[in-house]
This record gives C-alpha cells, structure tokens and sequence, in this order.
C-alpha cells in the first residue's frame, strides 16, 4: 500500500511529476503542500505498521506460553548411606584432633580378638560377645574393633594415635541387634596418658558430633582391656513420642572407654612402666540412629530404596570441622 | 540383679531413695537400668466398705456389690467369698493398673452387668502371693483414703552387673559398696555359730577331684525336720517382692540366703541320698537329669556330686531331679561350697544352662563366706522347719589366698589426671573394706577383703578409688600433642573410597551396605566356595559364608526392590570381600548395579533402559578421576558372571582392575531378575597407588582460533572394534583433540554384515589457521589410517 502511495512510481511521484507543468510559484506551493501530506501519510503509515508489528509479537508471545506448572527436567540424585556418612564425620573429628585411621581385618584370631586383650576363654565377658567362628581352625568374626588396637600395639612403638573404623559381627539377630554392625576404636598410647585426657577427647568427639547442647556423664564400667573403665551417656527426653538430645531426664549409653589396661600393654610388648594410654570404642549405628533420628536398626541393611531416598546424604562433599560437620 | 529399697535398708541404713539412689549407684558402677517407686501401683485406689451385697442376675457364683468412699458410691462385680457387708478393703476404679495381673482396668460387661472398678486380692496389688478372697482391711484404715497412704513406700532397682562385679549379686553386696561411697556402717548382723546335736550319716569325700583348687572346700549338715510346708509371709513376700516365685519352705530359704548375702547353697532331700556324698569329676558320658527334668551328657571336664549310685547334682549348676527336696521330704542335707569359677562357667556355657547359682560361682563368690551360708541356712531351716540339726561335715579349707598388692599414691594422678592425697586415698579404700598392710612411703602396701577377687593390680586400686571419688570429678585436659603431625590420616584407599562415595552419589547412584556373609549357593563361580570361608554358627544358612564378591547382594537388593515397585535400580557398594581367612585375603572392592530404567518418568522425552554403555560410562568417569582413563584397554571377558558378548575386563599395565557387563542370562533365576541388569566391579586395592594428592596439573593453552570440526563415515567390519578406529584416527595428528561417533549402524548384504561408524574429529588449530590443502593433507592421512584397518570411506 505504501508503495501505491508513496513508491517511486507511487502515487505522489506521479502527482510530483505533473507538478512540472504548472506555473513556477504555483509549483513551489502546491510542491510543498504534496511533500507535507506525503510525511503526514508516510508517518500514519509507519504508526500504523508499528502497530500491527507489536500486535502480531503479542499474538505470538501469546501462542508460544508454556504451561509454567509442568514438572522439570527431573536430575537423577543418588545418595550416600547414613552410616557410611556418619562414620565420615566421627573419623572427621577425630582426625582433626591427630588420629590416623587404621584397618584390621574382618577375620580375626581368638587371640587379637580375645585373648590380647585379657579376656581369657573362660571369661564371662567373652560369653557376652555372641562369636560367629568360621570352620576349620578357630578364626572368628572380630567382635568389636579392639583387636585392631593389638595390631598397631605388636607392629609399631609409641606413641600410638589411631582410630580404626569398622565393620563387626556378633551372632544376635533380633529387633534392637543386627549381626553385623559397625563400631569405631579409638587408641592413645604415650608417656602421661590420663583419664582426664580421655575425658577431653570425649567430649570433643561428642560435641562436634551431636552439637553443642547435649550433656554426657561418665560413670564406672568394666572391659577387661581397660582399668579403669567408664561408659559414656548422654542425656535425653521423651516429647510425644521423640527423642530429643540434652538434659538430664535419661541416659543412653553410647560408648565405652577407659585406660588401656597395663596387661594388654604387657602381651603386645609396650613397657607398661613407661607408657600409658586409653582407648575407647562406640557404635556407629547408635551413633546415626541418635543424630539423625533413625528407629530402626535393621533398616540400615534392608536396602529399600524409599528408605535410602529418605535417609541417605546427597554429595555434598566430605564432612570437615571447618564446615562444622553441619 | 533386683532389690528393693526397703530390703537394702536391712543392711544400711540409708535414706536417698529413687533416682538419687540411681544416681549413687550408677556412680559406683552398679548401673541401675531401671527402678519404680512400688507405691505408684496403689495410687488411685482407695479404701473403701462394702455397704450392700445383691446376686449376681446371671451368675450363681458373682456378687453384685454397692461400696462407698465416703461421699460416693460405686458398684462392682465381685467373685470373692469373703465379701460381705460393713468389710473393708481396697477399691480400683476403672482406669487403674493392676500390678499383680499387668493390666489397666477396663469397664466391662461381667455376664450383663458392668462394674465401675474391682476388689482387689494381695496378690493383684503383688503384696503377696494370697489369692484367696479381696484384702481385708481393719478398722484403722479410713475409709475415703487413698490406700497408699497405709502402705509403707518402697522403690524397686534393678541392676546391670559387670561381670567383675559378682560381690555386687547380693543386696549385701551392694550395701557394702555404698557403705563406702557413703562413708556409713554396715549393719548387717553376724549370725551365730550352732554347734549341732549329732553326728550327720552323710560326709564329704572329695577324692575323686582332678586337682584340689576344683573343690578346695565344702561344708554339709544334716537336718531332720518337723514341718516342710509354705514359708511364711515374710520370706515369701521377700521373694515375691523381687520377682521369684516362693516354693518351698526349705527351697526358698536357699533363693533367699543366696540372694540376701550373694551365698549359693544347696539342699538334698537326705533320704533319697545312698552313702557318702563325693565331689569329683564326671565320667565321659555320665548322664545326669537337673531339675529342669532334661537329661545331660557330663564330661570329664565337668564337676559333679555323686552318691554312691547316682550323679546328684551338678556343682554350683543344679541340683538334680532323682535327689531333690519335696512335700514328703523329712531328712534334709545341706551343702555350702567353694567352687572352681572356670569350671563352673565352662560346664554352664556347654550344657547351656543359666541358674543364680552359676551366675554368682563364675563370677566368683566370698571363699570365705562358707561358714556364714552354712550359718544362717541353719537358723532359718530351724526356725521355720523345727527339728534337730547334726554337727558340721567339713572338707577342705579355705582357698583364698591373702594377697598384697603394693601401689603408689603418686600414679593416681598419672592415671587419673588429677590429685588426691594419700590420706583420702586410704581412706577410701579402708571404707571399701581394704586392710592398709603398710603407708609409711608413697607405696601402700594394702590387702582386698576376700570377696573383692577382682582386685590384683595398682589400676585397680586406681579405679576403687576414682569411682568412689566419682568420675565427674575428673577434669577435661586436653592432650598436649607433641607428635608431629606429619602422619598422613587418611590412607590412599580410604581416600579413594571417600571421593569415590562421593563421586558415584553426584552421578545419580545410591550406596548400599549390605551383610559381607551371603548363601553359599549365590558363591560365583562354585569352586570359590571354600570351607575357612564358612561359618560353623551361622543365623542361616542364607548367611553363612563370606562374600567372594559384592554382586550377590546388589542383586538380591535390586530384586527385593522391583518386588515392591521400584522401576529403576541404580546402586553401589564398597566393601570387603574375601577369598581367604587370611587379612590378605581381604580386598576392598566397589561394585555397581543398573537396572530397569534410566532415569525418571517424565514427559520430556522417551523413557529407556539402561545398557551396556551407561555402566561403562560409570566406570569411566570413575578411573577418570585416576587419570587413568584414556590408559586402560579393554578385554572381552570369560566370567561366569556375564554374558560373553556383552562384557569387559579393564586392564592397565597388564593387571585387571575390574570388569563390567551384562548380567549373564542364566544368572536370572538365581537372583529373581526378571529385568537385564548389568553390573560393574573395580578393585581399589588396586587402584588405591594411583590416588594422588597431587595439585599440579599439566599446562595448558586455550587456542584463539577456531576449532576444526569433519566428519567422516567409515564402513568397517561388523567384528572390528569401532575403538580401533577412533584410536587409528586420533594418532593422525597430534592436533586432533577430539573424535566423537555420531552414528552407528549396520548394513545387511548377501555378500557380508558391515557397520557404518560416522565420526566427527576435532583439530585444533593452535598457531595459525590452516588453508585447504594442508586440511586436505590431514584428512588423506586420517582416511590412510583407517583404511589400514579395513574401514573404507562411503561415498
């Protein structure tokens, strides 16, 4: 339509043209006249296209709308297990406080599992641990993670700082027992070990893991590899139904510890005389059923993928003190 | 261990009670696991009168009867002959716990009619073991009263005992601990010494013995006696009050005196007994029949008492059914023995058989405590059966050997990490009972009392003394470290298995953990089944060996996990597996299972399954992270575990790292598949030397030019390998960066099955850019390459 108009051999062109044969200041009149009206129609032709441009964006804007409420593009997570993320941030902590970690074996002898550590065969306290044996000579499943405490002992002098995370086995398989479960050993051994230092690694242990609000209490116990023993609580309440951390309302059991036991020093042949030291040991699963507020022991082992989905740990990286285990 | 308060004030007096007292003791060691206050049972019920008695409408031996409180009235439904009207007794409302029964009170309908409580009997409210008819009350109790106002208050503890501590399986033992912690006498009496009338028909022969320490000392006395019926309410309500049920006479003073001062003590019905009584050990294969009516096959590692025809009992263990005391028993004969706390407790863990009596000789009881036990059985067999009782039959002496053990007051606090003097160190132990032989230096010279046998050593005077003290008084030192810290405290493998838990996460995996011990017939292949893998006491068979790899368990988790609906199983585990009993036979392995679909469902694109190529590309990324991944090769793979045509073995330098692939076919069955499932494994002990903390990285320079992309499509054999390709095509030039497959397809003919590969190879043009004809000459090289390996180029 433009063009019609305003063309090069539009419309106004041709009136220019003829324009040629009229008297000189008619011309310029009429000239300017004609120029005017064409701007005046070239400007309402421009409005009016700017319009219809926008109109027609709108209109597309409109059709390509999305549906806003459709799900995403969903990212396929995984998810670390509870307790292999619990086991991350105790051994966290305690490396930070300058233990290495160590490893023993799953099958032990009787003597590294019992014996070293001055439980003799007729001991009651060798009853309490339910052994699984494998056939043929008498090697066992470690019952605790002690014996990794005669390993190091036997292999290298003190002074000794290691932990030793790992998996143990007794052979009791009910609602509040798994038979294979998971314990963390502690080991200490240096001129001037006291209980007091014992004490302070503890509660280091206990406060960077459960947080700042939680009490403990350390009362008496007995462990043939330890004298003196203590067991460690830590105190709780009931509020409708949930166990909340902290106070002194109750007490759940959470580790065991205690100076290593001079006769232990003796059968690995550390000089009891000049060296001292302590040990402790505590269950994982306790340890993350507490934190994270888990019911269900076995659960831990059932490898239902709801459950997992639930409870794992997406990657967020490795717990460290500087992020304050979170 | 159980005791009430009221018990544990016969030997001390003391007045903390409920949680203090748990408090002390768990203090002390004697951790209290749980305690009630007895009269919480009685707090809702009142003393009540019976004011109208009617028949019950449906039942000739029910009562209907109305009673008051004082200002209301109720009516109950009521079995008891001895109701009647103007008696006093004790009402529970609907609502209230029944101790004696274990139950809350319902309303409920007896026979049509609906009561608002009960009548309670003494032995519903526990008080003692009297069923018959409702509690009489005398005129001294109020009627409107709560009815535990009358009752005197007592608490129940129950204790768990370490096994060190068997002094402590006694409520004397216990006073006797918290004596010293309170610094308090005890008051327990002596009881006195009775001579005796005549001479007892039965003795002691202890020749039979393997060695002396088996039965280093034994006492007996005969009794006749005149009545053998209940005991009295006193010492019935005694028992009942710890949970034991009262049987006889003569049996409950035994369970009494053992649990009172911890003394095991034995009585045989003297009639049923022929000759001499001999402490010896067992035959091979002597049989013997306890109490508990079950038969026994005894060795000679066991100790026995034997008549002159029959094994009678089996020491410190159980009595035996052929001798033991009943109603018609009227000849008694007593036995109170010191026996070896080894034998005892290997004989009890191998017959399996669990008894007071056992608990407290393994634990090892007072070796001077025979006399007493023997004493005090005497004057209440006397005082309850009446009769005549015979001099004492002795064998032996006893074994306790006075010991002295020597420490020094200065270790305290080396050990404990804090002071305290010398003084209050000795008096401490002086409160426990300790004799103080010699304090003249800093070394104590001091002698346990004969009960506590777990006292050898200086840290054990150590521990005595800190836990009177009390652990909270130990202060928070911190450790001076002054190793250097230049121990690395993650080992490489322990790193690897950090970062590689981390990694799998990111990537859409979820970690398992699973039992190391699986069935014997999930062992793959069958020869790796090995007997020092078994366990002789399994749970089950289903867990009875250790795990030769992690797949049987990632498999049966992602069958349990389609069984309930999941659609897409996409998992790992690192863990241990084991090929000897041996710690090198232990090796940390990391396997992965994927299965069913890919991802989610969504309406983004078209759901698939997972392949071949989603586990490959898991474990690439993984020894990616090693550097490793463009150095390995990859090998068919002949393991029983995968299918053939659709698996790898991954090796570096020669050495298998691991291996992937498709599940093989005939797998499926024994795992309860029923979608392809391809698995994947890698040895981190082996990969563990290649984990580097090492920050340097090669140098690199980004090109400013652009980047060349040509694509190329080969045609190659159906059974050369499309990674020989990109191999001989990236060796071209060193500026080739990048060569990806962008189509793969076969092409079927008469003649042969040929594969078309379409790549697209990237060169990188770093210093200048290239004209056409030395992209031409690059290009020639790469087709020269190729065709080398058979591919020719498709028009």
């Amino acid at each position: 339509m433009r063009i019609k108009y305003s063309g090069k051999k539009g419309l106004f062109t041709n009136l220019m043209k003829s324009l040629a044969s009229l008297e000189n200041d008619k011309k310029a009149l009429l000239g300017k006249e004609l120029n005017l009206t064409k701007k005046e129609i070239e400007k309402a032709f421009f409005s009016k296209k700017a319009d219809l441009e926008k109109m027609e964006l709108n209109k597309q804007l409109e059709n390509e709308k999305i549906d806003i409420s459709l799900p995403s593009r969903p990212f396929t997570r995984g998810g670390i297990h509870p307790l292999s993320r619990t086991i991350d941030e105790l051994t966290s902590i305690l490396t930070y406080q300058g233990f290495r970690i160590e490893e023993g074996p799953h099958i032990e002898s009787e003597d590294n599992n019992f014996t070293a550590l001055n439980i003799p065969e007729s001991h009651p306290a060798r009853q309490e641990h339910d052994t699984f044996y494998l056939k043929g000579n008498k090697k066992l499943l470690r019952t605790h993670t002690s014996p990794v405490q005669i390993r190091v002992m036997r292999k290298e002098p003190p002074p000794i700082k290691i932990i030793a995370p790992g998996t143990t086995y007794r052979c009791d398989d009910d609602a509040t027992h798994s038979p294979m479960f998971h314990q963390i050993e502690g080991l200490f051994i240096d001129t001037n070990v006291s209980m007091a230092n014992l004490k302070s690694i503890i509660r280091i242990l206990l406060l960077e893991f459960f947080g700042k609000d939680i009490s403990m209490r350390f009362r008496p116990s007995y462990f043939p590899f330890t004298e003196p023993s203590a067991e460690v609580d830590i105190g709780f309440s009931m509020e409708e139904e949930n166990l909340k951390l902290g106070g002194n309302q109750n007490w759940l059991e959470v580790l065991g510890c205690g100076i290593v036991n001079p006769v232990v020093l003796e059968n690995c042949g550390i000089n009891s005389q000049k060296y001292s030291g302590f040990a402790f040991g505590l269950g994982v699963e306790r340890f993350a059923m507490l934190k994270y507020g888990i019911s269900d022991l076995r659960m831990f082992f059932e490898n239902d993928f709801k459950w997992l989905k639930h409870y794992s740990f997406k990657a967020n990286g490795f717990p460290s003190p500087i992020r304050g285990y979170r | 261990m159980k005791f009430t308060q009221s018990w544990l004030k016969e030997h001390l007096a003391i007045e903390e009670k409920g949680k203090d007292l748990a408090h002390i003791l768990t203090g002390l060691g004697l951790e209290v696991e749980k305690y009630k206050n007895l009269n919480e049972y009685f707090q809702n019920m009142y003393v009540c009168e019976i004011t109208k008695i009617e028949k019950h409408p449906n039942a000739d031996r029910l009562k209907v009867c109305y009673l008051t409180t004082g200002n209301k009235t109720f009516k109950v439904v009521c079995g008891a002959d001895n109701v009647e009207t103007g008696l006093k007794s004790v009402f529970a409302p609907n609502g209230a716990f029944i101790p004696g029964k274990n139950f809350t009170l319902q309303r409920k309908d007896i026979r049509g009619v609906s009561g608002d409580g009960m009548l309670c009997s003494e032995q519903e409210l526990k008080m003692s073991d009297n069923s018959k008819g409702i509690i009489e009350l005398n005129k001294n109790y109020e009627v409107g009263h709560l009815f535990s106002e009358y009752i005197k208050e007592d608490y129940i503890y129950e204790i768990g005992l370490t096994p060190n501590r068997g002094d402590c399986a006694s409520i004397r033992g216990i006073a006797r601990d918290l004596a010293g912690k309170l610094n308090k006498k005890n008051t327990f009496n002596k009881v006195e010494h009775k001579k005796g009338t005549y001479q007892s028909s039965i003795k002691w022969e202890t020749l039979g013995l393997k060695k002396r320490e088996d039965c280093p000392h034994i006492l007996g006395r005969h009794f006749t006696i005149e009545h053998n019926n209940e005991s009295p309410n006193w010492l019935k309500n005694k028992l009942l009050s710890i949970g034991l049920n009262p049987i006889s006479s003569l049996v409950d003073i035994t369970n009494y005196i053992l649990f009172d001062i911890g003394r095991p003590l034995h009585v045989f019905d003297a009639q049923k007994i022929s000759g001499s009584l001999k402490v010896r050990r067992a035959k091979s294969d002597e049989n013997f029949v306890g109490l508990d009516n079950k038969n026994y096959k005894l060795s000679e590692e066991d100790l026995i008492i034997a008549d002159d025809e029959k094994v009678v009992s089996l020491a410190g263990i159980m009595g035996g059914i052929n001798s033991c005391v009943d109603h018609n028993t009227k000849e008694v004969f007593l036995e109170s023995a010191y026996f070896d706390p080894l034998l005892i407790a290997k004989t009890g863990r191998r017959l399996n058989i669990m008894s007071d009596s056992r608990y407290r000789f393994e634990r090892g009881i007072d070796p001077e405590g025979l006399y007493e036990g023997l004493d005090s059985a005497t004057k209440l067999i006397h005082n309850i059966c009446g009769g005549n009782f015979s001099f004492s039959e002795e064998k032996g002496q006893p074994i306790y050997i006075k010991k002295e053990i020597e420490f020094n007051s200065i270790n305290f606090d080396k050990i404990v990490g804090y002071k305290i003097n010398k003084e209050r160190q000795i008096e401490i132990l002086k409160n426990l009972c300790f004799s103080v032989v010699n304090q003249e230096s800093e070394k104590i010279k001091i002698m346990p009392p004969s009960w506590r046998h777990d006292i050898n050593t200086e840290n054990d005077i150590i521990e005595e003394i800190s836990r009177i003290e009390g652990y909270e008084k130990i202060p928070y030192t911190k450790i001076f470290d002054k190793r250097e810290r230049k121990d690395i405290s993650f080992s490489k493998l322990n790193s690897l298995r950090i970062d590689y838990r981390e990694r799998l996460a990111n990537i859409g995996l979820n970690e398992l953990i699973t039992f190391t011990f699986i069935s014997p017939n999930k062992i793959i292949p069958k020869m790796q089944l090995k007997e020092q893998l078994t366990l002789s006491n399994p749970i089950s068979k289903e867990q009875s060996v250790m795990r030769n790899s992690l797949y049987p368990n990632l498999l049966d988790a992602t069958a349990n996990n389609f069984s309930r609906g999941i659609e897409s199983v996409n998992f790992f585990e690192i863990g241990s597996v084991f090929d000897s009993n041996k710690f090198e036979g232990q090796k940390t392995f990391l396997a992965l299972v994927k299965c069913g679909f890919s991802g989610h469902k969504t309406w983004t694109k078209k759901r698939r399954n997972f392949d071949f190529f989603d586990i490959k590309s898991d474990i690439l990324e993984l020894l990616d992270y090693l550097n490793l991944n463009k150095k390995i090769k990859f090998k068919r793979s002949n393991s029983e575990w995968y299918h053939p045509g659709k698996s790898a073995e991954i090796i570096f330098n020669e050495i298998k790292l691991g291996s992937f692939g498709e599940l093989h076919p005939s797998l499926y069955k024994v795992f309860n598949l029923k979608n392809v499932a391809f698995i994947g494994q890698l040895e981190l002990n082996k990969l563990e030397k290649y984990y580097t903390n090492e920050n340097q990285k090669q140098p690199y320079l980004p090109s400013n030019f652009l980047s060349l992309k040509k694509d190329f499509s080969f045609v190659i054999n159906k059974n050369s390998s499309v990674g020989d390709l990109i191999e001989a095509v990236k060796k071209s030039s060193s500026l080739i960066e990048e060569v990806s497959v962008f189509d793969v397809y076969e092409i079927k003919s008469k003649m042969n099955d040929n594969i078309s590969v379409a790549l697209e190879v990237e060169i990188v043009q770093r210093e200048k850019v290239f004209n056409s004809e030395e992209i031409n000459k690059l290009m020639t090289i790469i087709i020269e390459n190729a065709r080398k390996l058979g591919a020719k180029l498709r028009d």
